[in-house]
Order: structure tokens, then sequence, then C-alpha cells
């Protein structure tokens, strides 16, 4: 194996981790924050697996790449797949303790990629997977996911989208996995502790970071982390973790919620929306956070209902 | 050489094992489901090391394997129609990074009419995936065939990936003396994998597989092309190692009775058997006709070809894949346009489709055709039944 | 068979060996600027800035905030997140 001894990449960039700062994201890109907190977290002994989508920018083009640590572009339904391919092919040579990353998108997790993420979550495969939620193909050009907000108004769904998006979480938590989590880009510190216990759990691990898109929802580039905050302030996007698949716990209490009317009134993707439209929204987030009230209190005999 | 009684499924299974693979992920269909149930006998029994990742479809087989395999291991994978149809997607990839993944594919008809049976349509559709073809006539081809291609694969100026085709149930299911080698002669012959080109590593990073532009995709898909043409050059040597190692000796086509023919019929995988029977027949009642396998069809051996079947009045191509809406199947297609120059007569047959057993009638039909009848362009459809437009009548 | 190994070695179909960046800095329309009397040096924009380019220097106790502007995109984010105000945003420059 002498001639892959040497590594070929030339530095050309300066940058303060693994990401190079002039990468093609839009402006106050959520996603790009996401992937900068994800890959400090987890250092320089990892790979990561990057579908087409927004993410694909740091893959890069030609012969330039924005990344740092070793990457791998995948088909837009198989992060997972490969990711478990690549953790294998580590572990049989006694490399097991890389760490291999799948960072994809809501469209690349939850609709395309559902049964690739499934299958590796079902055989125990270690990998992290995080997908960044821009509730949209947003690299497409703003088409609608599963992961898309009730009412939103994207290019496939002008008229708002009119059912509620998928409870990934659920999904995954019913795989028993041994550690899941929602995050948010308004919440880094909450996303680094988060990310530091995907690392550390000796199994797959999954962690869902809600990313505002100024570019998709219609808002200026400087309200992604104040949009990202209401997000959860208003109880849309509520940061908790799933320990096993049974232990739910709240890692950033909102004791009064904010009315989801503050949150929709600044995106573009819900203008003009009626004031049924929006008590219906109101109504559907109210309906999904019961849903989460009751797996949070739920007292499994034994186990004990909370973590720390 | 251990003397054995196995089927061609248990026959790929060996040859992957004595390959090293270190990772195994295949989702089983019918007639491969035994190949990724015998694998994960030898990983429980410990006598295969490797992972087995339990896949869950064949898109995500191919994936993982070209994963695993992109951290420097033989990763192994098998499939047969439809699963292979499923990695279609991901075929390209497999080429494209230039990785020899060897992957045995049960030759079966795809879909619609569903059928479980033999034909090559699933390996035709992929004929232009950039993955190299051999195809085998019997178990013990399938066992050398494989180990064959791992080395082939492997050399620094092919890095293709190669798809090792084997009849469903003639092959798969079909029990027969196959020679076992011993680890150490394999291992004399199949050095260990060493990854020549991409590979994921923390300590020598690199991005794989990013968006390519104008300016540099034809350039790529040109290296591959020049692979092929590495492949067909170094493929006898492979062999002819081979031979010397494990006292087989294969060829790329492989010609029987071929000099004085007035007719030859070529075929590919296991009817080439019968072909030979055919002939070795019909010269006994003084009938001049010869039979060519092809064993190698990616890359397409042009030049033997010519040579081999050049001057032949009459050829006829046995298609195992209907081709449709060509002029005829693949495989004459391809022979046909090798041989424009040399012959300007070759005819066109379908037969064998749907696990339909290609019989002695059945050659006798085709060279009774080629020795007798005018010339013509059209494919004939030999196994067909007369009644063929009316079989699902329906009663008033 | 004999390997020919050549002097360069190049690797074969697609990948990026290059680690480089795009000059975003020429995107931007206004530019962060800092009120160093305001800022109390917390971090905040630092931490939530997309592209990575604030930095906070320690010159032998007198704490300096600088943003690089080879890679800012002018998105306003430390603008808006600043707690006591301390961020503004400037035109980049106005045409000639």
């Amino acid at each position: 194996m002498s001639e892959t001894n040497s590594p070929v990449l030339e530095i050309k960039t300066e940058a303060k981790d693994f990401v190079a700062h002039g990468v093609s994201t839009c402006a106050g890109c959520g996603l790009e924050l996401a992937m900068r907190v994800v890959t400090r977290v987890l250092g320089r002994n990892t790979v990561i697996v990057i579908p087409p989508g927004c993410a694909a920018l740091f893959s890069g083009y030609g012969n330039q790449t924005g990344l740092r640590i070793p990457g791998f572009q995948g088909n837009l339904e198989n992060t997972a797949a490969i990711a478990a391919g690549i953790k294998a092919g580590f572990e049989v040579q006694g490399r097991g303790d890389i760490n291999v990353l799948g960072f994809a998108g809501d469209g690349a997790t939850v609709d395309i990629g559902l049964q690739s993420l499934s299958g590796a979550f079902e055989r125990g495969d270690a990998i992290l997977y995080v997908c960044y939620d821009n509730e949209g193909y947003m690299n497409t050009g703003i088409q609608s996911s599963g992961s898309t907000m009730y009412q939103a108004w994207t290019k496939t769904t002008p008229a708002g989208k009119t059912v509620p998006r998928k409870n990934v979480m659920e999904i995954v938590a019913a795989h028993r996995i041994p550690y899941a989590a929602s995050a948010s880009v308004g919440f880094v510190d909450d996303l680094r502790k988060k990310v530091e216990k995907a690392k550390s759990c000796g199994g797959p691990s999954y962690i869902h970071i809600h990313a505002p898109c100024s570019t998709g929802w219609g808002f200026e580039p400087e309200k992604t982390i104040t949009l990202a905050r209401l997000a959860v302030q208003t109880r849309v996007w509520p940061l908790y973790e799933i320990v096993d698949g049974t232990k739910y716990r709240i890692t950033h209490s909102i004791a009064r919620p904010k009315k989801v009317e503050e949150y929709l009134r600044l995106q573009a993707r819900f203008k003009n929306l009626p004031d049924s439209a929006i008590a219906d929204v109101q109504n559907q987030v109210d309906q999904e956070y019961e849903v989460l009230a009751t797996r949070l209190n739920a007292q499994l005999t034994g186990a004990g209902s909370k973590t720390s | 050489m251990k003397r054995t009684m196995m089927d061609g499924n248990q026959a790929a299974a060996e040859a992957m094992r004595f390959a090293r693979i270190r990772v195994v992920s295949a989702y089983p269909i019918t007639p491969q489901s035994s190949i990724a149930e015998t694998l994960a006998d030898f990983v429980a029994d410990g006598s295969l090391q490797a992972k087995y990742l339990r896949i869950e479809s064949e898109h995500s087989a191919l994936s993982s394997v070209i994963g695993a395999q992109l951290t420097g291991v033989r990763a192994g994978t098998a499939t047969a129609s439809v699963g292979l149809a499923l990695m279609h997607e991901v075929m390209g990839v497999a080429s494209g990074l230039r990785l020899p993944i060897v992957m045995p594919v049960v030759n079966r008809s795809l879909v619609s009419p569903w059928n479980l049976w033999c034909d090559h349509q699933d390996a035709m559709a992929e004929r232009d995936s950039g993955w190299t073809q051999l195809y085998a006539e019997n178990c013990q081809e399938v066992l050398d065939l494989i180990l064959i291609a791992y080395r082939w694969s492997e050399y620094p100026k092919v890095l293709l990936p190669c798809m090792m085709n084997l009849d469903g149930f003639f092959l798969s299911h079909l029990t027969e003396v196959v020679m076992l080698p011993d680890q150490k002669t394999v291992d004399a012959f199949l050095p260990p994998y060493v990854p020549h080109n991409l590979l994921l590593d923390p300590d020598n990073p690199m991005f794989i597989n990013n968006l390519t532009g104008p300016s540099e995709f034809t350039e790529m898909r040109f290296q591959q092309s020049l692979a092929f043409g590495e492949a067909l050059e170094t493929l006898p040597q492979v062999l002819e190692e081979f031979q010397q190692v494990f006292g087989r000796q294969y060829s790329l086509l492989d010609a029987y009775r071929c000099d004085d023919a007035e007719a030859v019929v070529v075929t590919m995988g296991s009817m080439s058997g019968t072909a030979r029977y055919a002939v070795d027949q019909l010269r006994s009642e003084g009938k001049k006709v010869g039979a060519l396998k092809v064993v190698c069809f990616r890359p397409f051996p042009v030049a033997l070809l010519r040579q081999l079947l050049g001057g032949i009045p009459h050829v006829g191509v046995i298609d195992r894949s209907a081709g449709l809406g060509a002029e005829s199947g693949p495989l004459c297609g391809e022979v046909r346009a090798a041989l424009e120059l040399e012959s300007p007569e070759v005819s066109g047959f379908i037969a064998g489709l749907g696990g339909r057993d290609v019989r002695l009638e059945t050659f006798r039909k085709a060279f009774d055709f080629l020795l007798n009848s005018p010339s013509t362009s059209n494919t004939t459809w030999l196994d067909v039944e007369a009644n063929a437009m009316s079989i699902r009548e329906v009663g008033v | 068979m004999r390997e020919i190994m050549t002097d360069k070695r190049a690797l074969l179909g697609p990948v990026a060996t290059v680690f480089g960046s795009e000059h975003t800095g020429a995107w931007r329309v206004q530019r962060p600027v800092v009120d160093s009397k305001r800022c109390n040096f917390c971090g905040e924009c630092q931490k939530y800035c997309p592209v990575d380019v604030v930095e906070i220097r320690d010159d032998d106790g007198n704490r300096v905030l600088s943003i690089n502007l080879s890679y800012c995109k002018g998105c306003s984010i430390c603008v808006e997140i600043c707690a006591r105000h301390a961020m503004s945003m400037v035109p980049e420059r106005t045409q000639p």
C-alpha cells in the first residue's frame, strides 16, 4: 500500500476546524451552522456521507472540497446503507473507533431515505445519522417533503401543505436505538451536548436538527437563529432526547409556550394564512405536543421514567 | 484439489470465501438466496471472517458494499433478476469509482410477466453499466471464474467491478462435480486486496464522488473506457496464470469444432454444453457445424471473435433475452457489429427465455435454419409456440 | 505481470483532493462592525455565525473581536443575536 500512504489532500484555505469558511451555502444558512457544530464535536476521526442536497455544497465541485475529513457523496436514498457499509469495513479492520456520520436533509431522510435508515437502525449499525431539516427539497428549488410543516407554501404545495409532517422521531424511536434527539441550530450548546452523547452511545444514533432556510421559507437571513428559537418556544420544534426508544426527556423546557402565530407571521411561506388556518396549525402543534407529553410522562415498570 | 459435489450457488459462495471477503451484504431473491444463506453459515461457523450485514434491499446491498470496499476491504454481494434491476442506480457508482467488486448474478428474467427462471435479461439490462461481465457454463466455471474475476478486477490498470453470471436454476440449483482448491493455492493466485485508488481513511482524507462538471466528466468516462481495453488485454494473462496454478484452461471465447464449420451457433451460459452435444450429433450425421461459447461478454472480444468466426458462412447467435425493439437480441447485435466486415450473414435467434430449457431440438432447428434457409436479417424465435397470440384466450 | 510505477500518481474517478474556499466575502452588500465599548465578548455571535468568521483575540488583556471579511456573507445574524446591540451593519461600499 506504499502509494496510498502519503496524504493527498492539498490545503488551500484556512479553517478553524474541518470545514472551509467559503462554502457556497446561502447567507445565514442554518444547515451550515449545523455542519460546523457537528463536525467540530466529532473531530478528525470521522468519515462523513452526504447525499445530493444542500449539504453537498460541502462535498464540493470538481477537485475542490470544503471538508477536511474524508467523505463520500452517495445517492439520495442510501446514506444510511453506505454509512453502514463503511462502518462494517472499518470494524473488520479493527478501526471501529472511527465515527461514521451520515449528514442528510429531510427529503433524503424522511422520504426516499427512510428504508435504508430503518434497515441500519434495526440491524444496530453504529452510525451517527444527522438529519438537517429545512423542511423541503431546497437544493432542487423548494419542493415539499414529508417533513414540510402543515400549511406551508412550497413549489409543490402552492396552496399550502394540507397534511402535517411525519413524526420521524417516533419512527426512529420504534427502532429502539440507544440515542435519538431533536435539536436546533438556535440552541448550539444543546446540539453540542447531543452530538457528544450520540458519539459515545455505543450503537446507532440519530439527531434531527431544525435548520431554518431563509431562501425556502422566505425571511431575511438575519432571522435564521431567531426563527429557530421561536420554533422551539412555540413547541413547533420541541427539544428532547429518547434513550433506547423508550425513555424521553425534554432538554429545553418551555414553561409558557408562545403562540404559533408569532412564528408563522415571520415567514413568507405562511403569508396570507387566514386565521382559521393559523388556528389549525396551533391545534396540530398542540396535539403533537400532547403525544410527546404522554411519552415524557410515561413510567416504565422497573426502568424509571427519566434519565439524566 | 478436493473432489466435491455442489450446486452453482454453493460454488459461488465457496469462491467468495476463498477470496476472503470481509463484509457480506446480500438480500435474498430466488434463485440466489442460497448464496446469501451459505455465506451466513460461513460467517456463523467462523470459516469466513466477515461482518454480515442483514441488509434490507438490493439497492442498499450494493450501496453498503461500495461503502465497505472504499475502506479498503473486499466486500461481497450477489443477486438476480429484479434485485439486480433494483441495484441499477448504484451500479454506475461502483464502476465510476473504479471499485473491483465481484458480484455473482444468478440470471433470471425481469418482469413482467413474473417469472422465476433462467433468462439473461437481468444482466443484459446492465451491459452499459461499466461492469465487466463473465458467463459460466457449469459449476466448476462458477467457482473458477469468480476467483479469476477478483484477480482480474484488482489489476491497477483495470479496477472495474465484475458481474459473474450463472444461469438461474440450471446452474444455481444443479449439483455437479466441482474440484475445490485449498486456501493456500488460492492465496498463491489471489493476493490480499490492496486499495490502489480511492480510499476512505481519516489519516488520508479525500472527498469521494462529489459533483463533477462538464470539463472533467468526459475524461473520467474515457478513463473507464481505457480500463475496458486494459481488461481485454489483461484477462488472457490472468487465465494463463490460473491455468498454471489450478490446471484448468479458460479463454474469452471457446470455439468448438469451428475450424471447417459451415454453420456456427454462438451461445452464453449453461446452454453451451447442449450446443456442443448438438454439434457432435450433427457432425456424426455429416453436417459441418460448430459452437462458440462466449465467456467474456464485457469487454466484448471483437478481435478474437473476428479471428474465430470470420469466414464462417453461416453464424447464428442464440440470445437468452428478447432485446425488444432492436433488430436482434443484444448478443447477436454485438456479434453482427463485430463481424460486419467479415461475414455477411449473421442470423439472430431468441431462445430459453423465462426458464425454458434450450434443448437439443432447439439447436437442431437453429442449425437447420442456418444451413438451409435463405439469409435474413429477421430474428427467429426458435422455441416459441405457434399459438403465441392466443395462449390467454378467454371464452365467450 | 509487472506494474510500471510512474513518478506522479493520479487518482482515477471523481475525487476532490484540494481543500479550498470560495471568496464568499464578495457576496456582501453590507458588513458587520462591532462597537467595542458595548461588546462584552460573550461569544454568542461567534457561536452562531454560520461561516465561523468571528475571531475573539486576547492581546495582553485587551480583547478584540474581528470578522474575517474574506468570507463573511453579510447575513447579519450576529447583529440580530447580540444581546447588547454591539453589532451593526454598514453598507459594504457605495457605487462609484
